[in-house]
């Protein structure tokens, strides 16, 4: 927790920084977490290329199910990718 | 020269219960003739090998016998399935055993997402994220339980895929490693030399579940079945199978 409170941080916040300073990093963990939601929506999108890939291999009645989870998890993705860009 | 030698003289007359007897055995060497030695022939019912048409399992398993068919696909060890398929199956290829690691081997993952999931709760308890604005502490925590919820679909697909499959002709070992990589082995079940079956610690001493290690002649010279469900059990069917396929090549029998 200290160590995270550097030098131009205190705990209430961004306030006493320097003008243009805070507003530097703040842009900076936008961009890290806009580039960390694209990197997982990504990742959500190979989930679900690989759930369709082993739903021809195994065939089950659940493999609908997994499949909607799959689809669930991409649309939640793309939902706080766009969070995150709105918000932030 | 004797009379029979005489080509020249006719024939003696026959009488008519002569002529009759004759009749007969004519047909009956007719009908000798007609007989079909084939083995294969289902009028051949005497002492001929007859080719029998393919057994259920429950005719030939002690063990498929004490199960009762399911189709719950969440199971680690479904009997006889009969809506469950993979691709590469044969149109007479009946599934009938589908195996998957045991649901204990999966509670280091659920317990790992649980405790991630109440990391939040201690961060904002003791103001970890409280340099941040409102609404980058609240980002943050949405992504969090992002995370944990992909880090669980991976998981849980990893155990749902991969699943060891036992048929009347083959065993099948589909392996979900990742994301990124599958690998799925085959052979059939005349290629199978030995089975040994493996269960250590004190879970798998109490839930009843281990690795069969299956030994092949071909390619894949090994396939495990890791953490299944009734080992022995697995062990005593795929004994029976041997068995089966076994006497299906005395009797003559294909599949």
């Amino acid at each position: 927790m200290f160590l995270l409170q550097s030098p131009l941080m205190n705990t209430n916040g961004f306030s006493t920084l320097p003008v243009g300073v805070g507003d530097f990093v703040l842009l900076s963990v936008k961009t890290l977490f806009i580039i960390g939601a694209l990197l997982y929506l990504v990742f959500a999108f190979v989930v679900t290329r690989q759930i369709q890939v082993m739903r021809s291999t195994v065939i089950t009645p659940f493999s609908t199910t997994v499949q909607i989870l799959g689809f669930v998890h991409l649309l939640m993705t793309l939902a706080v990718l766009i969070l995150f860009i709105t918000i932030l | 020269m004797p009379d029979i030698f005489d080509g020249s003289k006719k024939k003696p007359s026959l009488t008519s219960a002569e002529s009759i007897q004759l009749d007969k055995i004519s047909e009956a060497d007719d009908s000798v003739e007609d007989f079909d030695l084939n083995p294969f022939d289902s009028k051949n019912t005497s002492d001929v090998t007859q080719p029998t048409a393919i057994r259920d399992v429950d005719d030939y398993s002690e063990v498929m016998r004490r199960e009762t068919s399911s189709n719950n696909s969440l199971k680690s060890f479904v009997a006889k399935p009969t809506e469950i398929f993979f691709d590469s199956q044969h149109s007479q290829e009946k599934v009938l055993l589908l195996l998957r690691r045991h649901p204990v081997t999966q509670v280091g993952w659920i317990i790992t997402a649980i405790f991630l999931a109440i990391l939040p709760f201690l961060f904002s308890a003791v103001g970890l994220l409280q340099f941040l604005p409102s609404n980058y502490q609240f980002a943050a925590t949405i992504g969090w339980y992002l995370l944990i919820i992909g880090f669980s679909l991976e998981s849980f697909l990893s155990w749902f895929y991969n699943v060891y499959i036992t048929t009347d002709e083959r065993i099948i070992d589909v392996d979900f490693y990742n994301l990124l990589y599958k690998n799925i082995s085959a052979a059939k079940i005349d290629n199978i030399e030995d089975i040994t079956t493996e269960a250590g610690g004190v879970l798998a001493s109490v839930f009843n579940f281990g690795t069969v290690k299956i030994q092949t002649a071909g390619s894949v010279t090994e396939f495990d079945f890791e953490d299944v469900p009734q080992p022995a059990k697995v062990t005593a069917f795929l004994n029976e199978m041997l068995l089966e396929e076994e006497r299906e090549q005395l009797e003559n029998r294909t599949n």
